[in-house]
């Protein structure tokens, strides 16, 4: 995997130069853009992003405006707002959007790198979660339709016999689904099974927490 | 003059021809010189001699009216001088072509000769009658007129000090028709203290000439004590034969309810203005402020990058990294500074804690160690070492504190030397603590004496004159007060308290 990309967009060429180098002596690449359509526009650096540092007055779109736009796409990337302004509701409506914090220019500089560098531990733990749950997902979907008929009597704390008289069919036929359905989610047991379908089902809401 | 030829002759009667005869010369001269006509007439009423102005008068020709009746000139009768009368009021006179004028006469008895003779002074007085009654008409008119209008009239005869005034004019003030005045009973009797000098300067400028009239507004006190805006107007309307004033006439006006509503107008427009331009200040302290804090953050930001390039490249040289930290912690109370300048626009507070103020002084007095040295300022500090905290911001507070310290060393700009800033600090009994920092400078400027709080006050020519606002503002949302404890010559001394933090 690449290393983690910082993404710094500022309208201001001193502002932006400056937040840039000093990202850069975290050890990340940085990647600086003059606005936030060149952002949106540069795919391949959304995708790389762990995290953006976004003024929030710009002409154009403003960084609330990229935030919403990015979340409206299912970005999970953490965003540092930087504003000179710093207008409450400003700040209330970018926290509510999931802003992973708010800086007030001019700021102590290594405020920024300490949230940066958790911003970027974050990221890692929400691609990890987003690519668990995918995988969990297909693996999910591997399941016949009586498979996930018994994974659900499972995870709802049936007994094999309860299960067999709710499906109609055997005993033994429902332990055989059951050691296909452990096998083809990988887990070893009822328990580990339960707990992974319940961080599946947090879905969405658990890849923002950065579980 | 006739009266004391008469006295001549009179004195030299009792002497010899020779004295009568030099007597008689000098009559003779003087009856021909006068410019006043004169007749000498028998008690008769004949006409015995006349001068030639009386000639003159009577368009008749030389020698002519010895002979002619006084009953040929004026409506004169053998009663007319009967009881001796001193003078003869003015009646028509005939001329020799048929014309008449209005005459006067002043007479004199003289009974030593045979039948007596009477000696009559003539004055023609057509035109000075007639200019009498046409003024008098003319002012009964004028002062008809403007006692109608509503206004006031008064008619002071200089001289005499007396002031005559209209019956409206008393009645606004509430004096009995009866009561007679002088001048000094109205003004200044009448004005308001603080309306007197001005009311005065008005008369004078416009007594000595320098006016062409006299116009003041002032408060006029009534009979009940109370206070009216009225408006006065008047003029010189007579001079004596030396020039100088003896009458002046005028009017005043009752303008209390439209000066009244004036000056309401005049407050709210003030306040409009003042909020127009706090607004404004608002807006501009919003914008600058976000143009300030970029290039702020670019400062901090790039001396932030060298002192960790600094780092890396290994063993490091102090004397390059101190003065680069300097540069960073700078950029950040710069950007404080600026978004409290904001906050105070939009009437947002600070962050209050135990704030030390002897601190806040040698802090500003480190930053401002620059300019103390370049403009030669001696600071000659007298803290209480136990001074107890107060509650408060400690950047407002650095803010109020360096403000009163560059003003007092910008007060101090014109004097060559000895130039001494004092900072003192106590603590006094209220469980307040004083701070005062007094310049040796020379006074407030009488532009901002009044009011040197006043946002836009200043006399800087560089400055916009919040500072003093600002800081008062701060001082009174911390629930203290800042005040001018004394500007003379000598100096000014800028004072503010603030409470003591409650343990």
């Amino acid at each position: 995997m690449n290393a983690p990309l910082v993404c710094v967009v500022d309208d201001d060429d001193a502002v932006r130069l400056s937040i840039g180098l000093l990202v850069e002596t975290l050890g990340f690449p940085v990647r600086c853009f003059a606005g936030a359509l060149d952002l949106l526009a540069d795919s391949e650096a959304l995708e790389r992003a762990y995290c953006l540092v976004l003024d929030v007055r710009m002409p154009g779109l403003s960084g609330v405006g990229l935030q919403e736009r990015l979340g409206r796409l299912g970005s999970v990337t953490p965003i540092i707002f930087v504003s000179a302004h710093g207008d409450v509701p400003m700040v209330a409506r970018a926290m509510r959007e999931g802003a992973f914090d708010f800086l007030q220019k001019p700021f102590n500089e290594q405020v920024l790198l300490d949230r940066v560098h958790e911003a970027v531990q974050v990221a890692g733990r929400r691609r990890a979660e987003a690519a668990w749950q995918q995988a969990f997902r297909s693996r999910l979907d591997g399941l016949t339709v009586r498979e996930r008929d018994v994974l659900d009597g499972m995870t709802a704390g049936r007994l094999n016999k309860q299960i067999a008289e709710d499906l109609g069919i055997s005993m033994k036929t429902v332990e055989q689904h059951r050691a296909r359905v452990m096998e083809k989610l990988q887990v070893e047991s009822v328990a580990e099974l339960v707990a992974h379908v319940i961080r599946a089902a947090r879905g969405q809401d658990g890849i923002r927490s950065g579980l | 003059m006739h009266e004391a030829g008469a006295d001549a002759c009179d004195v030299g009667g009792s002497d010899g021809d020779r004295q009568r005869h030099d007597c008689e010369v000098c009559y003779r001269a003087v009856f021909r010189a006068v410019p006043e006509p004169v007749l000498v007439a028998d008690s008769a009423g004949l006409i015995v001699d006349a001068n030639p102005a009386a000639h003159d008068l009577y368009g008749l020709g030389a020698g002519s009216l010895p002979g002619l009746s006084l009953a040929d000139l004026f409506a004169w009768t053998p009663e007319t001088f009967s009881g001796r009368p001193q003078r003869l009021s003015a009646g028509p006179h005939r001329r020799r072509d048929g014309r008449r004028f209005l005459g006067e006469a002043v007479l004199s008895y003289i009974d030593r000769f045979p039948r007596g003779v009477v000696i009559l002074v003539i004055r023609n007085v057509t035109e000075t009658l007639e200019a009498h009654s046409r003024l008098e008409e003319a002012e009964e008119r004028w002062r008809f007129a403007l006692d109608g209008a509503g206004d006031g009239v008064w008619d002071w005869s200089l001289e005499s000090g007396e002031i005559e005034v209209s019956s409206s004019f008393r009645a606004l003030i509430g004096w009995p028709e009866a009561v007679r005045l002088r001048r000094g009973d109205i003004w200044p009797g009448r004005l308001h203290p603080d309306d007197v000098r001005g009311t005065m300067a008005a008369f004078a400028a416009h007594l000595a000439g320098a006016r062409p009239i006299t116009e003041a507004e002032f408060r006029l006190r009534l009979e009940d004590g109370s206070y009216r805006w009225v408006a006065l107007r008047g003029r010189v309307m007579e001079r004596g034969g030396d020039g100088l004033p003896t009458r002046m006439i005028g009017t005043v006006r009752d303008v209390h309810e439209r000066y009244l509503g004036a000056e309401r107008e005049k407050r709210q427009q003030q306040e409009l203005e003042r909020a127009a331009r706090l607004i404004h200040v608002g807006e501009m302290a919003s914008s600058l402020a976000h143009e300030l804090n970029q290039p702020l953050t670019a400062l901090r930001n790039f001396s932030a990058v060298a002192l960790r390039r600094l780092d890396e490249a290994g063993p490091l040289d102090e004397r390059l990294r101190e003065p680069l930290k300097m540069i960073a912690e700078q950029a950040l109370r710069a950007g404080a500074i600026v978004n409290q300048v904001r906050s105070f626009a939009r009437k947002g507070g600070g962050q209050a804690g135990p704030v030390a103020l002897n601190e806040v002084v040698r802090s500003v007095l480190r930053f401002m160690e620059f300019e103390t040295r370049a403009h030669a300022v001696q600071c000659v500090l007298e803290l209480d070492d136990a001074l107890p905290a107060v509650q408060a911001d400690q950047v407002q507070m650095e803010q109020v504190v360096s403000n009163l310290i560059k003003n007092g060393i910008d007060a101090m700009h014109g004097v060559p030397s000895g130039r001494i800033l004092r900072i003192r600090s106590r603590s006094l009994p209220d469980a307040t603590v004083e701070l005062a920092v007094s310049d040796s400078g020379e006074g407030l400027a009488e532009a901002v004496r009044a009011d040197p709080f006043a946002p836009f006050a200043t006399t800087k020519p560089d400055g916009v004159g919040l500072g003093l606002a600002i800081c008062r503002s701060i001082v009174e949302n911390h629930g203290g007060r800042l005040w001018v404890d004394s500007s003379s010559a000598a100096g000014t001394c800028f004072c503010f308290s603030l409470p003591v933090v409650r343990v």
